[in-house]
């Protein structure tokens, strides 16, 4: 089930950046959002806990930025499994940070074809 | 979104922003652009560094992960070609110590993620303004600012290895906005180090305010701190501006900075963190530029371990540390402080003397030294006041010290407690009060808060009956 995100912070950047703008943000955050997703999954391969901490550190940024406070939450509790590389803790964080982040993604492409882009 | 208010002053700052995510990059850029900032954005440390030769940016924000390299090591590549560069890092949630590390080696401020306009800006636009203050201030301010060793108080004279630590330790400091954190018992100086830290940056110029956050009842604090208007509260009978307002442009010391009540610490990391002031009953905040140095006589990582500290406030704060040395460890200091404080109190006091004799030399020597040099002074304040002049004999000296015994200086000495009760049958109830308060200061090398606990009543409560004898 899709959960509910608010994107206050991010409607308030959009704002600023006016209409031209907010189409070429959004598209920006969708791009960053799935590379993060993919680099993600590529350290856990590995595992790569270098790039899972560089990784899960982006998707904090990312994630707060725009107001995702629980995907934020999640991606700091990935970060510091990642930084202890405590692998069974992370595998479950990555699960959830997944999930959440195609949500996100999900939400903010709505958003990209709500601006008409 | 409107553009920032404090923005106006500063407007066209040249910023260099150093950031890989695209995404990032076009928030940070859209929201300096909008509030009168010229931007120029890079990727890469390399790219960076290039941009940062060409523009020689006031600002440059610097994400401390980068693709091609790590983000400290630009930032020491930055400032050893242009030191006068506010650099701040910018870092997310799980990499505090990282960003600590790097306000050590220099940088003006840094930023934790995700992104919070109101911060950011505040950030930007304080660096802005001291990187106008470093380039602006004429050389005749430069010369006002005495070096640290010019100071002729008793805590910053003398030769010790350790003393001459932190002479270079305020010297390197003083320049960058970097939060000190002095530690150190009681009487070792730690307001002298704070002002010496003041006078040898660029703030000289401006005022320093120091609090005493152990000394004020708590329920006041925070007017004392932030100001309060005029009717907000019983009493309030006029605007009173706070010592964070009344900083501006200067240095706030906050001393016993572990004595905050925990309401107030939040408030004090809010300001720490946006650079505004709201007065109590104010309805807008008000932006001031205050470079922030503490101190305190406990420990305070010790002090977070037992809950009385917020943790964010401690990383916040505990960015370069200077501890003082009590003076037991200080060596020869201890003759040179008593030689200055001789010849500075005879002449105050129009009496002459020649000097300390040996043995005197040697037992100051050896003296524990509690109170620090507060104590010293006192030691050397009673003989010059007691003594015509001379050379000073032990004779000269107070009659506990003397003893090889705590010196307590104090009037009606608690010493003679340890034997009888019976020198405290006939005396009055406040004179008792004032014994077993003396006697408690003085098991605590003087400090207020310790003695306080011990005796179970607030350290304000404590500040005015010691000012109260003092009247008498």
């Amino acid at each position: 089930m899709r959960r509910d995100i608010d994107l206050g912070p991010l409607h308030r950047l959009l704002d600023l950046v006016g209409t031209a703008g907010a189409a070429l943000l959004l598209e920006t955050l969708i791009d960053d959002m799935k590379s993060t997703q993919t680099g993600l999954d590529k350290a856990w391969s590995g595992p790569d806990y270098t790039q899972l901490r560089a990784h899960s550190h982006t998707l904090i940024a990312l994630a707060g930025t725009v107001g995702d406070s629980d995907l934020q939450t999640i991606a700091q509790q990935l970060n510091t499994a990642a930084n202890a590389e405590d692998k069974e803790q992370i595998a479950v964080m990555r699960l959830i940070a997944d999930q959440k982040t195609a949500d996100l993604i999900a939400a903010l492409t709505r958003l990209h074809l709500d601006a008409g882009a | 979104m409107g553009r920032h208010p404090a923005s106006r002053d500063i407007a066209r700052s040249n910023i260099l922003l150093i950031e890989d995510l695209p995404s990032l990059q076009l928030v940070y850029k859209s929201v300096l652009m909008a509030a009168g900032h010229g931007v120029r954005v890079a990727s890469t440390a390399t790219e960076g560094m290039a941009l940062f030769l060409e523009s020689s940016p006031d600002v440059v924000l610097l994400d401390l992960v980068l693709p091609d390299r790590d983000g400290l090591d630009v930032m020491h590549d930055m400032l050893a070609l242009h030191p006068d560069t506010a650099v701040i890092v910018i870092t997310a949630n799980g990499s505090v110590n990282k960003a600590v590390e790097a306000m050590r080696a220099g940088a003006h401020e840094f930023l934790v993620k995700p992104f919070d306009e109101q911060r950011f800006l505040g950030a930007v636009e304080n660096a802005a303004s001291d990187r106008i203050a470093r380039r602006g201030p004429s050389p005749q301010i430069a010369k006002i600012a005495p070096p640290t060793q010019a100071s002729t108080s008793g805590a910053f004279i003398g030769s010790s290895e350790a003393m001459t630590r932190i002479h270079s330790k305020i010297r390197s400091v003083a320049r960058s906005m970097a939060t000190v954190f002095i530690t150190g018992e009681s009487g070792t100086g730690k307001e002298l180090c704070a002002l010496a830290v003041h006078d040898n940056s660029n703030r000289a110029a401006g005022p320093f305010i120091a609090l005493n956050c152990g000394a004020i009842p708590q329920d006041l604090l925070e007017s004392e701190v932030f100001g309060h208007m005029k009717g907000s509260f019983t009493g309030a009978i006029s605007d009173k501006p706070g010592a964070a307002a009344a900083a501006d442009g200067g240095t706030l010391f906050l001393d016993e900075i572990c004595e905050m009540a925990p309401a107030l610490q939040t408030k004090l990391l809010r300001f720490l963190q946006t650079s505004t002031v709201q007065p109590v009953g104010a309805t807008r905040p008000r932006k001031v530029n205050v470079r922030i140095v503490c101190a305190t006589n406990v420990d305070p990582l010790d002090a977070v371990r037992r809950g009385q500290f917020r943790e964010d406030l401690y990383y916040r704060l505990y960015v370069v540390p200077i501890h003082m040395p009590p003076l037991r460890e200080r060596g020869e200091d201890v003759i040179e402080i008593a030689e200055t404080a001789l010849a500075r109190f005879a002449e105050e006091e129009g009496r002459n003397f020649d000097g300390l004799a040996h043995d005197v030399r040697a037992m100051f020597r050896r003296h524990p030294w509690p109170g620090n040099v507060r104590q010293l002074l006192n030691v050397i304040r009673n003989v010059v006041v007691l003594n015509d002049g001379g050379i000073v004999t032990k004779a000269m000296l107070p009659g506990d010290l003397a003893q090889g015994e705590t010196a307590l200086l104090l009037p009606n000495s608690a010493a003679s407690l340890e034997t009888s009760l019976d020198a405290l049958v006939g005396k009055t109830m406040a004179e008792i009060e004032q014994i077993v308060i003396e006697a408690t200061l003085a098991c605590h090398g003087g400090s207020v808060p310790k003695a306080a606990r011990v005796l179970d009543i607030s350290p304000s409560t404590l500040y005015r009956k010691i000012e109260g004898w003092a009247k008498i």
